[in-house]
């Protein structure tokens, strides 16, 4: 069994729970931007919760089934249509033989899922299935999708369909839950204040790697670089001019920059799914 | 071995040595890295070695942050006697046109000829501090202080892959195509990041550089493709 790829949307990559246990070669972890959504998908359709599937950006694709299949969109909404009718979200779905499922741009949220059942036939690359594009690590050749890839799918029959669930309500502002980070208290209560008060703006220029805010530049302490340390998903740095940086799924493995705070797995999810010009507040747990 | 743990998020914790670059402080990275390595703790799912820092990234459905923090802090770790296997790694270098991008302008500015930057890159054996920043990077110590250049004024768009250059105090090899401000005196055929191979380089390995001509670079190109 097997999809085709028709149109490829804006940045469509096949995710799954990420690459842990290489970071000490310097691979970024990868997987799903927003793993609440994600595990929804695959809870679902019974896989387990880090199944590969399909991420796609801001601008959905349009697949054609060259068999009958099962799926369940979750994340972002991005108008699903199958044969050009509306398709439910949050729900395992039939999809019938050489049926055209399409998706538009995102009426909310930046990141839509597309699980199949049994998850994609593919080979783990260092452990995991998640596409890092850099290195051309992992999912399809390494790389975005793109019109004419023909992805398979296992063979596979669903057992039971679970009811639908509640779909995520996605905002353009949204408090993030934190942990005081490593360097939190080299900065000034001056600085502190100004990093919990401030409402920060999600820049255009983020992505995978990191989400850039801007908002007030805090001021930074004399010391304002370490040497430098481990990453993880969450870390939220502060560069030299003051500006925070919220380092994401494909973020280097180390850095230099000063580590104010660390978001919860959960505030990931969250801020993954704002779109640049949205806003967010950060409050410690 | 002195070291504090720090809550690093809500599935990390942070193990912060002293606060300097050394051999001394590399060694009891490597040390608690590889005995943390070994155990194989189940719920500690990857491990970041830094210059003066171990992450420690765990899976909290399989594994009890406050029980790891508390293992952390608490087991007797050995500062050293652990087998501490150790590499030298030979990386051939063509430090010929057209790959020695920036010889001429280094050469300029350092008030050195080719032939001596060569000698002094080639002459070190460097010790691989960490691996980080991209896939297969190595951070080196050692480099001879004749050689600490700044950066490019304007870094290049596009930085081939196997590229070897010169920034302020450190030198190093672009593992992936990317842009970087780096001065480049040199390529290598050699992938030092391979889907197929195992890592080249860990951490605490040694690294050294060893000159090759052009013709050598291809012919070793193509064994390598």
């Amino acid at each position: 069994m097997a999809i085709e790829i028709i149109s490829s949307g804006l940045a469509t990559t096949l995710q799954d729970g990420g690459r842990f246990g290489y970071q000490d070669q310097g691979i970024p972890v990868s997987g799903f931007m927003d793993g609440d959504a994600a595990h929804i998908a695959n809870l679902l359709l019974n896989n387990p919760p880090n199944a590969v599937m399909i991420e796609m950006t801001m601008v959905g694709i349009k697949f054609k089934a060259i068999q009958e299949l099962v799926i369940a969109i979750t994340g972002a909404d991005m108008q699903p249509k199958l044969n050009g009718e509306a398709l439910t979200m949050y729900k395992a779905l039939t999809i019938p033989k050489d049926a055209v499922v399409s998706f538009s741009g995102a009426k909310n949220g930046v990141y839509s899922y597309i699980a199949v059942l049994g998850g994609f036939n593919i080979q783990d690359e260092f452990g995991s299935k998640s596409t890092y594009t850099p290195a051309k690590l992992g999912g399809f050749y390494g790389r975005k999708l793109e019109k004419g890839d023909v992805l398979p799918v296992p063979n596979k029959k669903i057992t039971q369909k679970l009811a639908r669930v509640k779909a995520i309500d996605y905002k353009q502002n949204a408090q993030l839950y934190c942990l005081k980070g490593p360097e939190w208290d080299w900065f000034s209560e001056e600085s502190k204040t100004a990093f919990l008060e401030t409402t920060f703006k999600i820049h255009q220029h983020s992505n995978r790697i990191g989400i850039r805010l801007e908002g007030t530049l805090l001021k930074m302490p004399k010391r304002d670089e370490i040497i430098s340390s481990g990453i993880v998903k969450g870390t939220v740095q502060i560069t030299k001019g003051g500006q925070p940086i919220v380092m994401m799924a494909d973020a280097p493995t180390t850095g230099g920059y000063l580590r104010i705070v660390n978001l919860t797995q959960h505030a990931c999810h969250t801020l993954a799914q704002i779109p640049p010009g949205g806003t967010v507040q950060f409050v410690l747990k | 071995m002195q070291y504090e743990v720090l809550t690093y998020g809500e599935s990390a914790f942070l193990i912060k040595f002293e606060n300097e670059i050394s051999v001394e402080i590399h060694l009891q990275v490597k040390s608690l890295y590889l005995q943390l390595k070994n155990i194989h703790l189940v719920g500690v799912i990857s491990l970041i070695p830094a210059y003066n820092s171990l992450t420690v990234i765990f899976d909290d459905q399989l594994i009890d942050g406050t029980f790891l923090k508390l293992f952390l802090e608490k087991t007797k770790f050995k500062k050293e006697g652990v087998e501490m296997a150790e590499k030298t790694i030979e990386i051939p270098v063509c430090y010929e046109k057209p790959y020695a991008l920036d010889l001429q302008e280094v050469s300029e500015k350092l008030n050195l000829t080719p032939s001596e930057i060569i000698a002094l890159h080639t002459s070190k054996t460097y010790l691989v501090y960490m691996l980080g920043f991209a896939p297969g990077f190595m951070y080196l110590g050692g480099l001879d202080t004749r050689l600490f250049i700044p950066r490019k004024d304007t870094p290049r768009l596009k930085v081939a892959a196997g590229s070897v250059g010169l920034a302020d105090q450190q030198t190093g090899v672009y593992p992936l195509e990317t842009p970087g401000g780096w001065q480049i005196i040199g390529k290598t055929p050699i992938p030092l990041f391979s889907k197929k191979k195992s890592a080249l380089v860990s951490m605490g390995d040694r690294v050294k550089f060893v000159s090759i001509t052009a013709e050598e670079y291809l012919k070793m190109e193509c064994t390598w493709q």
